[in-house]
């Protein structure tokens, strides 16, 4: 029971992140647009509401199209929450969710704060639905009004004067004491966010520390966003390398997925490296890991800063210190290049196993006939 | 008469595993003999429907996803076997054995 519900509880939560993703990137890329651009006319705080009426048309656009990334992202914690409560009430969940969604943002509530409304309003509207029996002609009273009205009501309620409080406290805590992080300090938590992100290739570990590092750029919060973005394109640039260095280490199939992986590095996909972590998880995992780690800790220790989030290598060079930057890029590379290289054995060719081909192009492998007969 | 199961595949992002569980799928099934219709759930939309008349065919339903399955209702009644998407990356065959084995309960 209590193993189905933890996996039960991640999907809800893997649901509500799936929905939010599109969101976050449009609004992170609409502002770092904006303020990439605004730094070629010298300009650091182009969200001022001075420059709405400057008389350069571009630079007042620039100031327009940072409100749109930051409308965007203001809809990060309503989406998340209220696709989490979907994903528990269906339909249903959705307004609950959303409304409280809305809250927990206008509370500064965080990440966090919207994981728990999320869940409250979704366990709320599926109590109802499952608990309250109304004769058959009052049925449709439950879907239309109790749930929306009652189940936006009682989570409002434990989101504003239960938990929303804390939850606020805490992440405007989390975001001073990361602002004030030097040093050691600092090094240390990029390596422990760029670890993250290597870990697991785009799973759950990775998308916490992403969209956490993500929401931290909004508060002006910049080096968990950098560690991440170093850490995002290691594994596959790296994986991606050593089969281009060395191709008789690997099955023919991982070499295909290695050049596939080395472009998706590049252009910022982490899933790239994923047919590696799939094949041999135990040598690759623990190499991604410690590679991600030091790249991230390379890049910031040394000064580099990403406030965009964008990993590819387009964004590369609007980054404060970029020569930096890429040096981290290219030291956790060389080391998960080299430390696959050294841990993997040559492959061994096997009897053709590719007897069986299914052709990509098509849905189904069989006619419809042979299919109804 | 062949044997025949229906499967969703879904992750969170919707670009790669859902993409190589859906091949696996396919793979397996081809060397099991079985047919197999897999509907993708991923970035891009719904690929490859399944329909009523699939749903109705189909002896089991594989949920290979790790988030939640768009339209399930269409499923209401039939035996679901719910896995993870990773599972049939990681062995597809076995994916395939538990869900005959499914079907013949």
């Amino acid at each position: 029971m209590s193993k189905s519900f933890w996996k039960e509880l991640e999907k809800h939560i893997m649901t509500g992140i799936s929905y939010m993703i599109p969101v976050v990137i449009a609004g992170a890329v609409l502002m770092a647009i904006s303020r990439i651009g605004a730094s070629a006319f010298g300009i650091s705080n182009i969200w001022d509401e001075k420059w709405a009426t400057n008389s350069n048309a571009i630079i007042q656009f620039l100031h327009t199209d940072d409100g749109w990334g930051g409308l965007a992202l203001g809809l990060m914690f309503p989406i998340i929450s209220g696709f989490i409560s979907y994903s528990i009430a269906d339909k249903g969940g959705i307004a609950p969710g959303m409304i409280a969604g809305v809250l927990v943002a206008n509370m500064n509530a965080g990440f966090l704060g919207a994981l728990a409304s999320g869940l409250i309003a979704g366990y709320t509207a599926k109590f109802m639905f499952d608990h309250i029996h109304l004769p058959e002609a009052m049925k449709s009273v439950v879907p239309v009004f109790l749930v929306p009205v009652l189940g936006s009501l009682i989570t409002l309620i434990l989101i504003q004067y239960v938990v929303g409080g804390p939850f606020a406290a805490l992440n405007s805590g989390l975001a001073s004491w990361l602002k004030s992080m030097t040093g050691v300090n600092k090094v240390l938590l990029a390596a422990i966010v760029g670890g993250m992100v290597g870990f697991d290739l785009g799973g759950p570990v990775n998308k916490a520390a992403v969209t956490t590092a993500m929401a931290l750029l909004t508060s002006g919060v910049y080096d968990p966003n950098t560690a991440a973005q170093v850490a995002i394109i290691i594994p596959p640039i790296g994986l991606g390398l050593a089969t281009i260095i060395n191709n008789k280490k690997f099955s023919p199939e991982l070499n295909e997925a290695g050049k596939a992986s080395f472009i998706m590095g590049l252009i910022g996909v982490s899933e790239g490296a994923i047919p590696f972590a799939i094949e041999s998880p135990l040598k690759v995992i623990p190499i991604n890991v410690v590679g991600s780690a030091l790249g991230s800790a390379i890049a910031v220790g040394l000064g580099a800063v990403n406030k965009a989030p964008i990993s590819g290598f387009y964004g590369w060079f609007a980054v404060d210190n970029w020569p930096i930057y890429v040096l981290g890029i290219f030291v956790g590379s060389a080391f998960v290049t080299g430390a696959t290289l050294l841990v993997r054995k040559n492959a061994v060719v096997e009897e053709d196993n590719s007897a069986t081909e299914i052709d990509e192009d098509q849905d189904n492998d069989f006619s419809e006939e042979e299919w109804e007969s | 008469m062949k044997r025949k199961l229906i499967a969703v595949t879904a992750c969170a992002t919707g670009i790669a595993h859902t993409y190589m569980a859906e091949k696996a799928l396919r793979k397996a099934a081809k060397e099991m003999d079985v047919l197999i219709k897999v509907e993708t759930q991923g970035a891009t939309g719904i690929g490859n429907r399944l329909n009523e008349k699939d749903v109705q065919i189909g002896e089991a339903v594989i949920f290979a996803t790790d988030t939640k399955v768009r339209d399930s209702e269409r499923f209401a009644g039939k035996k679901i076997l719910d896995i993870n998407v990773s599972d049939p990356i990681k062995d597809a065959k076995k994916v395939i054995k538990d869900a005959l084995a499914l079907a013949d309960k």
